[in-house]
């Protein structure tokens, strides 16, 4: 038997969704393995749960904070820069949020000047904390992805001091979190057709999944990231700004984080609570929504979805069969490295010999 | 007041032992010219791993080599994708992590709780400790820089080309070292939990391999130099533990923050000052190697 391998010239149709739903299949089979070894969760429990996450109405509600975060790495991920930052950008906007609501606006504020305000200052918050790891890549070159890790873990400490410390609430009974905020600046889903759905936020993903996608095609700065993805030394040698291109797609995405962190303290919690609860893991997850989009906005939504309904089925697992959350990261990751693993199909074309 | 002293000594030299591993694993795949993100969730799942071992045989011995097992078996997933495969090395080493995450909750969840049925008596012995850390800096920058093995593994490193041209397999080397470093931090999660902790709950040991990851470019590629950063940040974390205590009652929430703070103020000034100079990762770091046309 011989393996013959060879770089591939034209990739068959449809081929990257095609690995996709491979990568899916797969992933699925491994972690179920793994859950009935370890948990003894039997088969029909784990697919059953696989099943109502794909149906749930929580999916529309994951598919939110996901979905914006996902929509926002696209951007540093196509030129090449590594933002892992997402869940800490996505807490910048969360607590700025909070910090507006309970201790700056009079209590009475109408929604009108209220919500826009709040919305606004969380994308220039989430962008100011990507800001930093842009700026340090840019002008001293410090490794992003290092940078923006410990902006994570940094901003977890800030907003936990808050949430047990000063911002206690006087009307929570001593448990740490924070007072609701104002009833009118609340964005509630409302229901279309018996299903919750946020439309606002909705709204907001598909506008700019479509924005994102005429810039990629039409506008120059769409172009020069990705021609500074593709080959950053030319790209800087046809007078493309290293500086603009860093510090502007982290800007952009770290803003898109912290309107989802708006999101979660809006139309979920009302109030901050353990920030990590608020966070929940959905900056790292949104990777994955990135990848499995292969960087194409309007597929972002998609991918959301799916990567939603993933989250779904843990906490019906963990209902059904005692796992904690914790267990998501298992098909998380699981998709992540298989997905990782197939792109090689897409590069090489490999035919065995008998 | 000198026991005082001691002790918090002694806690700083057990608190760096495995951030000193996790960092001298990733050293040597880095050389390689693999950056292995999973070293995080490798410590996670080593932390896991050896805790339950631990309770269910009541031998530390079964329980830290199961971990070097468990990470080398799960790290040579992301050997396999970044060399074989050609798969980026970022995204297959923080699947990794989220994967080990995963594992490591799944694992670890029945035994939530418990208490250790045997110590790992590290802070006795500390000064043992402290001994063998430098001793295993210098064993391995000799290894690195004295020795052919070490000359292989950096070729792999610079230059991949020159070094297949000389008869080295690239990626089997690549892949040999990336199982080293996941093995490595593996362990070091092990010793976390059994002699530093001694408790497990879901999360023990994050963030723990990132700070290895940063340790390797403070530490400049130089193993003689990983003992000096891993050495301050377990002062750090000891101190952690003392000012959380009366008379300081400083939070525990902006305490856990510091060591992340320092860590990247630690980068910052070494790629601000004119120590940059001497910031030179491997000329091939995160390059694959490639030939056109294969057959295996």
């Amino acid at each position: 038997m011989k393996i013959v391998v060879r770089k591939r010239f034209e990739r068959p149709p449809y081929m990257k969704f095609l690995l996709t739903l491979t990568a899916l299949g797969l992933s699925l089979t491994i972690s179920m393995i793994i859950l009935y070894i370890t948990s003894g969760i039997p088969p029909e429990k784990f697919f059953y749960s696989i099943y109502t996450g794909l149906f749930d109405q929580s999916t529309l509600r994951y598919m939110v904070p996901l979905t914006l975060c996902g929509l926002g790495l696209i951007l540093p991920y196509k030129a090449g820069i590594w933002n892992i930052g997402s869940e800490g950008q996505l807490l910048a906007g969360a607590i700025i949020t909070t910090y507006l609501a309970l201790y700056i606006f009079p209590r009475n504020i109408p929604f009108y000047l209220g919500t826009p305000i709040l919305l606004a200052s969380s994308f220039i918050a989430g962008g100011l904390y990507a800001f930093i790891a842009g700026y340090l890549k840019a002008k001293f070159n410090l490794n992003e992805i290092l940078s923006t890790l410990m902006l994570n873990y940094i901003i977890i400490g800030i907003g936990n001091y808050f949430v047990y410390g000063p911002w206690r609430g006087e009307t929570q009974y001593g448990y740490p979190r924070t007072d609701i905020i104002p009833e009118q600046l609340w964005i509630n889903a409302v229901s279309v057709g018996g299903i919750r759905i946020n439309i606002t936020f909705i709204l907001m993903i598909l506008v700019t999944a479509v924005i994102f996608a005429k810039m990629f095609k039409q506008t120059r700065f769409g172009y020069e990231i990705t021609v500074y993805g593709l080959n950053t030394d030319a790209a800087i040698h046809s007078g493309i700004s290293k500086e603009k291109i860093i510090i502007l797609t982290m800007f952009i995405s770290g803003g898109l984080a912290g309107l989802a962190g708006a999101g979660e303290i809006l139309s979920i919690h009302r109030q901050l609570i353990n920030v990590q609860n608020v966070s929940a893991g959905y900056g790292y997850m949104a990777i994955l929504v990135a990848w499995l989009s292969r960087m194409d906005p309007l597929a972002t939504i998609l991918s959301g979805y799916l990567v939603a309904a993933l989250i779904a089925s843990g906490y019906t697992l963990q209902i059904i069969a005692g796992l904690t959350i914790g267990a998501v990261n298992l098909f998380v990751g699981g998709l992540l490295i298989i997905t990782t693993a197939l792109d090689y199909l897409l590069e090489y074309e490999v035919e065995i010999r008998w | 007041m000198v026991e005082y002293m001691i002790e918090l000594i002694s806690r700083m030299i057990v608190a760096s032992t495995p951030l000193f591993l996790a960092t001298l694993g990733e050293l040597y795949t880095e050389r390689s010219g693999v950056i292995n993100l999973g070293v995080e969730g490798l410590f996670v799942l080593g932390a896991s791993v050896a805790f339950t071992l631990t309770i269910l045989t009541e031998s530390l011995m079964i329980a830290l080599a199961t971990t070097l097992v468990v990470g080398a078996v799960i790290g040579s997933i992301h050997g396999l994708v970044t060399t074989y495969l050609k798969g980026r090395e970022i995204l297959s080493g923080l699947a990794v992590t989220l994967f080990s995450y995963g594992l490591a909750s799944v694992i670890g969840r029945p035994f939530v709780g418990l208490s250790l049925p045997v110590r790992l008596n590290l802070s006795g012995n500390y000064v043992t400790l402290l001994a063998l850390i430098i001793a295993s800096a210098i064993a391995s920058w000799i290894i690195l820089f004295k020795l052919k093995i070490g000359v292989v593994i950096r070729a792999c490193g610079e230059d991949p080309s020159s070094a297949y041209v000389m008869g080295v397999n690239i990626d089997r080397v690549r892949l040999i070292t990336t199982m080293m470093g996941s093995s490595l931090a593996s362990l070091a999660g092990g010793i976390y939990t059994l002699g530093y902790i001694q408790v497990w709950t879901e999360g023990a040991g994050m963030g723990w391999g990132w700070i290895a990851i940063a340790n390797v470019i403070v530490s400049l590629w130089n193993p003689l130099l990983t003992p000096i950063f891993s050495l301050l940040y377990g002062g750090i974390n000891s101190m952690i533990w003392m000012m959380q205590l009366p008379p300081y009652n400083v939070s525990p929430y902006l305490l856990g923050a510091t060591p992340y703070l320092v860590t990247l103020l630690t980068l910052f000034v070494i790629v601000a000052t004119p120590i940059k100079k001497y910031v030179k990762p491997p000329a091939a770091l995160g390059i694959k190697f490639e030939r056109e046309e294969r057959t295996i």
